[in-house]
């Protein structure tokens, strides 16, 4: 196994789902809670993305960033550049940003048309 | 130290700075900290916390081995290549370049959940006295022993295998797979199925050997000469 002979091994070819071209809309809950968080500097970015990983199968992933290296689809929703990866486009199609100000389990929700179902805390899908 | 053919195993690297996260986040047992040299072994489970396969991990530092069953190897690539999304992961399949053998009753110098490598093969330590070894072709090792022997030594020692004890479709808790779900790693696919099943006390089965006498037939899961292993 430390031979090297494993190095000669091609690795596998992943099947990439469709890169689809993203709609996805923000709540006005959400626009002025993002408006709060970006203040008046537009050059960043809300990056919404997906990993692996829940309790459902896929986690979202909410990140503000000026840039990233992911190969993403760049939208400009209510002002504000929405970064999504090219990779998890087919997941989140249609989605909904959501803001619930509660003290337990508040915060961005997504609203996603594509989960089959979410876990509890709203953070997985499958 | 009887050797018998894992004939019926596939071995895959994963290569990436995410894989052992990917793993982890798709299977009950806690791996995400498993470092350079050690091994361990986990269920990957679907959302409904029914097994897909079992594998056994190597840590080599650059790259990860798996050992999991032939059969499930398959469906475990159909559920885990699409969860890898931009992550850092990339696999290969390398059964066709390596054998693995399994080594019982083994007095190697390796503790468990480590391995070592020498001359080409790969000795990691899953139990005690339970070694799988992995070598590549050209350099396998002898094999000296049958697979009915080696049930029956691990029947002795309570050690549920694949295809046995360890189906797919069924749940770790009545796989004899009890020991390999973590209680309070953080969240997985299936953890919510599990944890409930264990605070409920529904489903929770256990492995134990049995005298042969005293069991029907039909709850067996591996025969003996004498005893038996079954999950109750």
């Amino acid at each position: 196994m430390d031979c090297g002979t494993c190095e000669t091994a091609s690795p596998l070819e992943v099947h990439k789902p469709e890169v689809v071209s993203v709609d996805l809309t923000i709540s006005n809950n959400a626009v002025q809670m993002l408006g709060d968080a970006f203040g008046d500097d537009r050059s960043m970015a809300l990056l919404v993305g997906v990993l692996s990983g829940g309790c459902s199968g896929y986690m979202y992933d909410l990140q503000i960033v000026e840039s990233t290296d992911i190969d993403c689809q760049e939208l400009n929703i209510d002002g504000f550049r929405i970064l999504v990866p090219k990779s998890s486009s087919h997941l989140l199609n249609g989605i909904q940003i959501d803001y619930e100000d509660r003290l337990m389990g508040g915060g961005f929700k997504i609203i996603n048309p594509n989960a089959k179902s979410s876990c509890g805390c709203g953070e997985s899908f499958a | 130290m009887p050797k018998v053919a894992f004939t019926d195993s596939y071995t895959s690297i994963w290569r990436g700075s995410d894989s052992l996260k990917l793993i982890d986040g798709l299977s009950c047992n806690k791996v995400i900290d498993l470092k350079k040299g050690h091994v361990t072994q986990t269920a990957i489970i679907n959302k409904n916390a029914k097994i897909i396969d079992f594998v056994t991990i190597i840590n080599f530092g650059d790259f990860l081995a798996l050992v999991g069953y032939l059969p499930n190897y398959e469906s475990m690539i159909d559920f885990v290549t699409p969860k890898i999304l931009q992550s850092d992961v990339s696999i290969s399949d390398v059964t066709h370049l390596n054998n693995v053998i399994i080594i019982y009753d083994d007095e190697l110098e390796i503790e468990t959940g480590f391995f070592k490598s020498q001359d080409n093969i790969t000795y990691a330590k899953i139990y005690d006295n339970l070694t799988i070894a992995v070598s590549a072709k050209g350099n396998s090792l002898d094999i000296d022993s049958t697979e009915k022997e080696f049930h029956e030594w691990r029947v002795d020692r309570v050690i549920p295998w694949y295809n046995y004890e360890i189906r797919k479709n069924v749940t770790p808790y009545a796989s004899g797979l009890n020991e390999f779900v973590h209680e309070s790693k953080g969240c997985y696919a299936g953890q919510e199925i599990l944890t409930r099943m264990r605070t409920k006390n529904r489903g929770i089965k256990k492995l134990i050997k049995i005298e042969n006498d005293s069991i029907e037939e039909k709850k067996i899961t591996t025969k003996g000469s004498e005893n038996s292993l079954a999950i109750l």
